[in-house]
């Protein structure tokens, strides 16, 4: 067990000025199964009957302090360890009305924080980072913003960060080496075709890369004693880009959204291993999303950011409740969102999934918070948005969630 | 606002070299001096003809050189039905593979086979990493292949029981005991109807699609794909109101194979199918936009003729590609290059392909493979079962090639071709001959003339007068007058040997085509 000693009781959770705060967005791709991650123990004979060729031995559940019926994945011991020390926070049962089960649709519903007959054209962050960084890219960087408004580390742009303009985020690839653009000029008069759009999208593109570059490149080069708990590069993809966020913020960097994703959790069969529900590539993906939290938290604590740094989970909805003949699970609907952070408030928001005793293959989990009202309340409380501006970003009433101390 | 013409009536004016150049990028990964030479007198019915004809069956893979010895597959036999053997030999196999399937895109003939078998790759998915086992893999690339000019139906068919297929989307573990949805979710999504129709399929009938389709599995020894009566779910499967209420009625025995073609037919009489199709294929050949305009005027006429010729996909590209709304100046360039397109296709414009430099060393077919995955399109790989980003994600479309790092990395690697010590891959080393590629042009020692030839046949998209003023310069190296580089390029012409000569006319070049690689409008088709 990694020996890290947080002072999360330090009295003032929401330290630091709100500008300076950094939130790191983990994508699970693919539909992550809630139940088998936080698994709800009161009434767990139903899940034995939904599930029996999938559902985690009791006695190999790990158990979380303070709470008697919820228990983490056998594999997520470095998660139960933050957690006894009060730097997780779970929230319940998060999803949307009129759920939708195809990954596409409802990862944009997700990404773009819209209601299931929204079709949204820009992320929520961007609409938020959007609000500081006012017409962007004209006029940035500048002394008040040198740094990019936000940093997908990976090798794909994200639709979290779509702007109105343009794309807001600067795009890492852990295997980064800097960027090496030339200068730009204006492009030709092909006005009246589509092209003329398309060129002047990559025009920006190639105009902002280099402006970030300076910037990017000194960050990336600065020199850090990481945790020791990393793996070796390519291992986990996730522990890279995490190490790529923390080198960043060490570095000094001001951005302060960045999205980093782990894939593979679309897991219709194999979830779980025939013999072995504790192993199976579920079990090897939430190794991976421990480890990588493990490590990038104790980054953080290395250089005294664990207060203004936090990071959460989502993914496009969760598993089904009952399991299918291939030790997988199809699509199902809400699941638990995970918070890590010093300031994030300890403990578990939201009453345990429900499961009846009789469970048919169509059925799914009823949904407690709508995503929406966990990222009003991220960006009131976290970012300090005023009311009138997170309802500009995201439209519609939704009750408040303490996810920060 | 941007009106082209909606007509799909066949072009009626003659071919200039722009409209020539405009269809030939769009058919092929790149287009080189020889493709030019080749297309340049032939009339719009001819190009067709050729863009669509048939390729000769590709000829079954066999063992190559290489360091991992194949103990029951010596070199020059099929290894496509051994033994699985081992992960190693697997692993392998699945280079092979790849290495073959890029290796005939950048060999190509001159038809649209492999610009077809990517599209079909990316708008029917399977994953080789997913699926594993390299044989399995062999018979989806080349099922692609086969029907890349072919039959849309009887594609989905075959495929929906390819041994492949069967493994990726769980169509071997989807019993009457326990479904598997997987698959009758995504070939309704993702793969024939689609998901933003206004009217639409239900989770219900992805339901009942699923029990349909139960009872199959894959045979890792004999390499079949079998239909077993007992793991099948004979009751009736009722389909909703889309479907005008349709039921199929479940049949026991080995007859319960046969629900599956019912099921095609059903979704295939749905016209969203055929539009769902004529949409994708608009998509990758013409422009991202669909708006309402595009989807009734040029969309539902393709999806007409779709039908009217019972899905053959032919008909649909000669009536699309040989249109006067495909050749409005409003589409010039307005696809943004997919790394396929921009690497293979520098291979094809700065003439590597036709020099040959490939041709021995098959590895080196291996090396583009992985450049291609660093620029995010992983031949064989795509990310998920909806294929690549820039064919259906909105509103970026094809933009989703493009982010900071990729566009870092496709200057990298042209810039890297552009030296004197080139790049090796994987045993070859190419570089670009500049010198070569200008000394072919009328009148290489005319900078205008020059800068003039060099942009039209390199970008897609009009160049600026500022950019033109810029290229000029450096030609002339800061200099006014225009006689430094025809002194300079008759310098060299008449002594070719000359060392000193060919370096002064090929370090302007390379800066030169570093310019022009580097300009945005490089990157669109």
């Amino acid at each position: 067990m990694m020996p890290l000693v947080l002072d999360a009781l330090s009295g003032c959770n929401l330290a630091g000025d709100k500008q300076n705060r950094i939130l790191v967005l983990i994508q699970l791709v693919g539909g992550n199964d809630g139940l088998n991650t936080l698994v709800p123990l009161d009434n767990y004979k139903n899940i034995i009957a939904a599930r029996p060729n999938l559902y985690l031995p009791e006695n190999k559940v790990l158990p979380i302090k303070g709470v008697s019926d919820i228990a983490l994945h056998p594999v997520m011991a470095p998660i139960q360890q933050l957690y006894n020390d009060k730097l997780i926070g779970f929230v319940q049962g998060v999803g949307y009305e009129n759920q939708n089960y195809s990954h596409f649709r409802s990862a944009d519903i997700w990404l773009t924080g819209a209601g299931a007959s929204k079709v949204l054209y820009t992320g929520w962050m961007a609409r938020f980072l959007e609000t500081r960084f006012r017409k962007y890219p004209v006029g940035f960087p500048n002394a008040q913003h040198p740094d990019p408004p936000a940093i997908k580390v990976g090798d794909m742009g994200t639709f979290l960060f779509q702007g109105t303009a343009m794309d807001m985020s600067i795009v890492i690839d852990p295997a980064s080496t800097g960027f090496e653009t030339s200068a730009t000029e204006t492009s030709s008069d092909t006005a009246n075709t589509y092209a003329f759009e398309e060129v002047r999208s990559i025009q920006e593109i190639l105009q902002q890369t280099q402006k970030y570059s300076g910037v990017l490149k000194k960050a990336l080069h600065t020199s850090f004693n990481h945790s020791k708990l990393y793996p070796k590069q390519g291992e986990n993809l996730l522990a890279d880009q995490l190490k790529t966020v923390a080198k960043l913020i060490k570095g000094g960097l001001q951005t302060s959204v960045y999205h980093v994703d782990l894939k593979g959790f679309d897991t219709h069969d194999k979830q779980v291993n025939d013999g072995d529900t504790t192993k199976g590539l579920h079990a090897e993906l939430l190794q991976k999303l421990s480890q990588a939290i493990q490590c990038f938290m104790e980054d953080m604590h290395t250089i005294g950011r664990e207060h203004d740094v936090a990071g959460m989970t989502f993914s496009e909805f969760g598993r089904r409740i009952k399991s299918n003949a291939s030790f997988g699970t199809d699509h199902g609907s809400s699941q638990p969102m995970m918070f890590f952070g010093a300031a994030v408030k300890p403990g578990i928001t939201g009453k345990s999934p429900v499961i009846p005793e009789a469970v048919n293959a169509s059925d799914n989990l009823a949904w407690q918070y709508d995503h929406r009202a966990i990222y009003s309340s991220v960006l009131k409380q976290w970012f300090g948005v005023p009311d009138g501006v997170v309802k500009d970003i995201l439209p519609g009433d939704f009750p408040e969630v303490k996810i920060f101390a | 606002m941007i009106t082209p013409t909606y007509s799909l009536e066949p072009l009626k004016r003659q071919l200039n070299q722009e409209d020539r150049l405009h269809l030939l990028r769009r058919s092929f990964f790149g287009v080189g001096q020889r493709d030019v030479e080749f297309f340049q007198d032939k009339s719009l019915k001819q190009c067709l003809d050729i863009l669509l004809m048939s390729s000769p069956v590709a000829s079954p893979l066999v063992q190559e050189d290489s360091d991992v010895i194949d103990p029951l597959v010596p070199k020059g036999q099929v290894w496509a039905n051994a033994p699985y053997e081992s992960d190693l030999i697997n692993n392998r196999r699945g280079l092979m593979l790849k290495m073959d399937w890029v290796g005939a895109m950048l060999n190509r003939d001159h038809s649209l086979t492999e610009k077809m078998r990517l599209f079909w790759h990316t708008h029917f998915v399977t994953e080789m990493d997913v699926v594993k086992d390299s044989r399995y893999s062999y018979r989806y690339v080349f099922m692609l292949r086969d029907y890349a000019l072919g039959n849309y139906k009887k594609l989905i068919r075959e495929g929906t029981t390819n041994i492949a297929m069967l493994v990726y989307l769980n169509g071997n573990s989807n019993s009457k005991a326990a479904p598997n949805e997987n698959y009758a979710r995504e070939l309704m999504e993702l793969f024939t109807l689609g998901k933003g129709n206004a009217n639409n399929y239900t989770e219900d009938d992805v339901r009942a699609g699923a029990r349909v389709l139960s009872g199959w599995k894959d045979n890792k020894e004999s390499l079949h794909v079998n239909f077993y009566p007992e793991l099948h779910d004979t009751g009736d499967k009722q389909f909703s109101a889309f479907f005008e209420g349709h039921s199929i009625r479940g049949k026991s025995g080995e007859n319960g194979a046969g629900e599956l073609d019912e099921l095609i037919d059903m979704i295939f009489k749905k016209t969203e199918t055929a539009r769902f199709l004529c949409r994708n294929l608009y998509r990758w050949f013409v422009c991202p936009e669909v708006d309402q305009m595009i989807e009734e005027k040029v969309i539902q006429p393709l999806s007409l003729h779709l039908i009217a010729h019972d899905f053959e996909v032919r008909p649909v590209l000669e009536m699309l590609l040989g249109s006067e709304h495909f050749f409005d100046k409003a589409f010039r360039g307005c696809i943004v290059k997919s790394p396929a397109d921009f690497l293979l296709g520098a291979m094809q414009q700065f003439d590597v392909v036709a020099t040959s430099k490939l041709d021995k060393n098959h590895e080196s077919w291996l090396q583009y493979y992985f450049y291609l995955g660093d620029l995010s399109m992983d031949i064989g790989n795509p990310p998920s079962v909806a294929g690549w980003p820039a064919y259906y994600q909105a509103p970026k479309f094809h933009q989703w090639w493009i982010n900071s790092a990729t566009l870092s990395l496709r200057a990298k690697l042209l810039n890297g071709l552009s030296t004197d010590k080139g790049l090796n891959f994987n045993g070859t080393d190419i570089k670009f001959d500049f010198v070569w590629f200008v000394s072919r042009f009328e009148n290489p020692g005319d900078v205008n003339s020059l800068i003039s030839r060099c942009t039209e046949l390199l970008c897609a998209v009009k160049i600026s007068d500022v950019y033109k003023a810029s290229l000029k310069a450096i030609l002339l190296s800061g200099q006014q007058s225009e006689h430094y580089w025809t002194e300079a390029w008759d310098k060299y012409s008449k002594n070719s040997g000359d060392l000193a000569a060919r370096s002064v006319v090929e370090n302007r070049l390379r800066l030169f085509f570093k310019r022009i690689i580097e300009m945005p409008e490089f990157q669109m088709l």
